[in-house]
């Protein structure tokens, strides 16, 4: 067990109690007045406890043990109070867990057993004093389909068990295993639980997305509670407790009481395990939260209050795919924050091949149901939403915030989204797409015209732009985006026909010309062997600066003996551009914009911009952390003066313009395939070029 | 109310609920959007976006492409066929297979079509190789000022039929005694065609100059599958401006865009119907 593992249940389980608003925490670690917690380790090598349930004496974990040739599967049972665990049942390698249940002083398994090789079977395990006992239930349980999907749903008192099978049917297998019975519930049953009294609930989402709790018997109660139908009842409780049903969702837990099948209580017993497997569960009469990682357990008494459960505002943030990082940054915020919770929309789940994600959001958008948080990868072209009002300024919020603000990030980035006086969003990281060249070649220049390309590729008989062989597409790309600052301003397009014919012509030149001597080498040859680099005739060769161990790498394999030029552009410039890593923006339709600023500011802070995660593949946007980050690269200060100097110079972002490029290269290619004259190219493409400019309002 | 009139309202209502649905109450809508700031804050800018349109240069383009466009196709699509019709109104051997292979486009998806087209009119496609054959130079049909020639062709080709059939149909309205009378009386083909046929066919004349204006107005099919979203600058047309705004969700521009085209439109053919009612009222009386 890690170190970091154990700090980070401590992180969670002390926001939970934060939530609670208790103070102190009752248990032998720590005191609580409503809950305590108790981190264990169980002592088994790579164990994982996973599907909680509750047995009389405690905790009954399905557990996952493996070293290096073996993986076991295991029923224990955990006594929070000793510390203790015990094997209840070992699973044979022929034996795969469906579900398991507990009653008093018995616990059910139901099981697939394939040891017949041609046959699969369904077995209900019963664990009790007498030992083990296996009923073969496969023929009452239906096809392999059913039994596959087959849960046990409730252990009653008397240790009757109901397996909940397809299309709402229950088999009732008795105690003494005797004859089994198949009960029609209704068919869109998603749960059972037990009332105080023996009485026996199935519970269902009616069409309008309530919850209704009927009667076993067929007595159907009243509607119960509105609730969003994403809740998925997923344990009922052992009869030890009140009856309970426990339910939760991506965003939090709930547990439902019942009466007599009346709801008496719905409450949020905190939030869900996005980050941890997590179930709810009643010991020693007590409703608890447990959460597991790696042999670890957590157990979190759930604080019972007869304060109504305070509602709370719901964010919606839409985004189009995060890592764990995201998810650990909503769950953080969902845990700490009294007044919202952050409800995710991702917009790039479930869409199909064909279609662009962003097409979703614009749907969303025309519908008026705009997330209030938007976190996009910097190609997603929302420049175009930013004139239809869709983003609030940031700039406001930022300057608002004690301890951020606007001057604080790198002023590349803050003006590259900075769009008609509307800072529209910041990225939290960078890179930097740029070109290198050899020092004896270029010295110290920053600033690499297309003639002094022509003179120093002529003076050192050299002919080509790139170690590897590069398309004239990616060339004049790569040229474009690095010699032109920004392709439209405020007065109209910055280039003109000609530029465009120069760059077009350069692309040409420069692209697919390998020495003819030597083979063309590629990065990987040539960072992996010092030799190859050093005696590589390159005259510059695009990178990109991200993770810090390549431009450690980069320095070392060169000794030193390479600088950076940008790529060559007409008129010069520092041929580099910014290439940024997820944006993140609050839509002016947001109902509390600074709610939704108090989870974008966690990207911004000192914590996240130097989190190794992170920075080991981005700059962070923060200039002091950028700056410690740089002054930590393991190279001589040249170098990383050098990429100061280029963060500093670089002021272009590809997405705002890419529509442009793509022009540029559809006619450049006519030009390069020899169907059209250098002139007639550059003119087809700023006649379309103007166009475009025109009629997506670009100036 | 009397009965009578309760029973005509209540057989005009489906119809009218249909068009309110379907054309008036969109079309209501596109009018407020064309006097929002935008579509998420919603604020009334009165008519801003109409002054904003009219200096749009990508606007602009496509109007003046668009109008060159109509004024070149529609005389066109009205003419021909109605000269097709009257070839095919004579007693003429194989009439059924030229009127045949003057329908078929109809009855071609746009796509196939679009396709036969780049196979012609490439940089490498057949009619530059038919000219390299005489010793001409290509031409680049699809990116240069011709390229307005290639998409006629494509309308015309594309309609001829169709209105074809329509003055096949108004020709055979004519009442052959009044043509018999006039030739007996020594009119000759040309003159029976201006003084009574021609009279008795304005209304289709009218129908189809309709007809190919709308259709002139939103060509785009056709562009947009041979030459993308942003085509060389002369195939720019109104609605590249339409859809291009549409994709980037400046709807307040699209709406006063739709606009602006559907009043131009209502005054050509309020026009052409006074123009109708000027030929046709002898007729009719």
């Amino acid at each position: 067990m890690s170190n970091r593992r154990i700090s980070f249940l401590m992180i969670i389980i002390m926001a939970i109690c934060a939530v609670g608003g208790v103070s102190g925490c009752s248990s032998k670690d720590n005191t609580n007045a409503g809950i305590y917690y108790r981190i264990s380790d169980i002592n088994r090598h790579n164990c994982g406890w996973t599907g909680f349930r509750y047995g009389s004496d405690g905790l009954i974990g399905y557990m996952q043990m493996s070293d290096e040739d073996t993986v076991q599967y295991s029923l224990c049972s955990y006594n929070p109070d000793t510390n203790e665990d015990k094997e209840l049942y070992s699973f044979a390698d022929t034996e795969v867990m469906l579900d398991y249940a507990a009653g008093e002083d018995v616990v059910k398994i139901l099981m697939l057993d394939n040891s017949e090789p041609s046959e699969l079977r369904t077995y209900l395990v019963t664990l009790d004093t007498d030992g083990v006992d296996r009923r073969d239930v496969t023929e009452d349980i239906g096809d392999m389909f059913s039994a596959i999907n087959a849960r046990i749903a409730v252990v009653d008192g008397s240790g009757n068990t109901y397996i909940t099978m397809e299309n709402g049917k229950v088999c009732l297998v008795p105690a003494d295993n005797g004859n089994v019975t198949v009960i029609e519930a209704d068919s869109s049953m998603i749960g059972m639980t037990t009332d105080s009294d023996g009485t026996i609930y199935e519970l269902y989402f009616d069409g309008d997305d309530r919850l209704v709790v009927k009667d076993f018997a067929g007595e159907k109660s009243d509607v119960i509670i509105n609730t969003p139908s994403s809740i998925e009842i997923k344990q009922v409780s052992d009869k030890s407790y009140d009856s309970v049903c426990y339910a939760w969702n991506s965003d939090a837990s709930y547990r439902i009481n019942l009466q007599n099948g009346e709801m008496t209580e719905f409450l949020n017993a905190g939030q869900a395990g996005l980050i941890s497997l997590r179930s709810i569960g009643v010991i020693g009469g007590k409703p608890v939260s447990v959460s597991s990682m790696d042999g670890n357990v957590a157990i979190m008494k759930i604080e019972e209050s007869d304060e109504p459960l305070k509602e709370r505002g719901k964010l919606v943030l839409g985004t189009f795919g995060f890592d764990f990082n995201e998810l650990q940054m909503i769950e953080d915020f969902n845990l700490t924050n009294p007044d919202y919770r952050i409800e995710v929309r991702n917009y790039s789940s479930d869409v199909k091949e064909e279609d662009n994600p962003v097409d979703y959001l614009r749907q969303d958008i025309i519908d008026g149901n705009i997330p209030d948080i938007l976190i996009y990868p910097k190609d997603a072209k929302m420049y175009e939403f930013v004139d239809n009002g869709i983003f609030a300024d940031m700039r406001e919020l930022i300057e608002a915030d004690s301890e951020l603000s606007a001057d604080m990030f790198v002023d590349g980035i803050v003006d590259i989204y900075t769009y008609h006086d509307c800072m529209y969003g910041l990225p939290a990281f960078f890179s930097l797409s740029t070109a290198i060249g050899r020092k004896d070649v270029w010295g110290d220049t920053l600033s690499v015209t297309f003639d002094d390309m022509t003179k120093v590729m002529s003076g050192a008989g050299m002919k080509y732009l790139d170690i590897g062989a590069y398309s004239p597409e990616r060339v004049l790309s790569m040229l474009m985006y690095g010699g032109t600052r920004s392709f439209v301003d405020e007065s109209g397009l910055t280039f003109s026909e000609d530029d465009i014919a120069a760059y077009i012509e350069a692309a040409g030149k420069y692209a697919n010309a390998p020495d003819p001597e030597k083979e063309s080498l590629d990065w990987y040859q040539m960072m992996c062997d010092k030799e190859i680099a050093l005696s590589c005739d390159y005259l510059i060769a695009p990178y990109v600066l991200d993770r810090n161990e390549d431009i450690e790498s980069l320095y070392d394999v060169f000794d030193g003996s390479n600088t950076f030029v940008g790529y060559p552009g007409l008129n010069g410039g520092c041929g580099t551009y910014f290439d940024e890593s997820f944006v993140y923006s609050i839509s002016s339709t947001c109902k509390d914009k600074d709610a939704a600023w108090q989870y974008i500011r966690q990207y911004y802070l000192d914590d996240y911009q130097m989190d190794e995660k992170n920075t080991e593949s981005f700059f962070p946007v923060k200039k002091s952390c950028l700056k410690k980050v740089v002054e930590g690269l393991n190279c001589d200060k040249y170098y990383k003066d050098k990429v100061m100097e280029l963060i500093d110079s670089a002021r272009y972002s590809i997405e705002r313009e890419s529509g442009i490029m793509d022009i540029v290269i559809e006619e450049g290619e006519a030009y390069w395939a020899g169907d059209r004259s250098l002139a007639e190219a550059a003119q087809n493409a700023y006649s379309r070029i103007k166009l475009y400019a025109a009629d997506r309002n670009l100036y | 109310m009397r009965k009578a009139e309760l029973k005509k309202i209540l057989f005009i209502l489906p119809s009218f609920l249909g068009i309110c649905v379907f054309f008036i109450i969109p079309f209501g809508i596109v009018i407020a959007y064309s006097m929002m700031n935008n579509i998420v804050s919603k604020d009334f800018v009165g008519f801003a976006n109409f002054t904003a349109l009219f200096k749009n240069r990508a606007f602009v383009t496509a109007a003046i492409n668009s109008l060159k466009f109509t004024g070149i196709a529609v005389p066109l699509a009205v003419v021909l066929p109605l000269m097709a019709a009257m070839i095919l109104d004579e007693r003429i051997p194989g009439k059924s297979k030229i009127r045949l292979a003057l329908i078929s486009p109809m009855m071609v998806p746009t796509a196939s079509i679009i396709l036969i087209w780049q196979v012609l009119f490439g940089y490498h496609g057949t009619v530059n190789g038919w000219l390299a054959g005489i010793g001409l130079a290509g031409v680049d049909w699809l990116k240069s000022d011709h390229g307005i020639w290639v998409v006629v062709i494509l309308y015309i080709w594309k309609n001829l039929g169709y209105h074809m059939i329509l003055y096949t149909a108004a020709l055979a309205g004519i009442p052959m005694d009044i043509v018999d009378a006039a030739r007996v009386d020594g009119a000759g083909g040309i003159r029976t065609f201006w003084k009574i046929k021609l009279r008795y066919i304005m209304p289709s004349i009218v129908f189809v100059t309709i007809l190919s204006l709308a259709s002139s107005f939103k060509i785009f099919r056709e562009v947009y599958l041979l030459t993308g979203n942003y085509p060389y600058e002369s195939l720019y047309m109104l609605q590249h401006f339409m859809n291009n705004t549409f994709d980037s969700m400046n709807y307040q521009a699209m709406s006063s865009a739709a606009i602006v085209i559907a009043a131009v439109l209502v005054v050509i053919i309020g026009v052409l119907f006074l123009l109708e009612r000027h030929f046709g009222k002898d007729l009719e009386s």
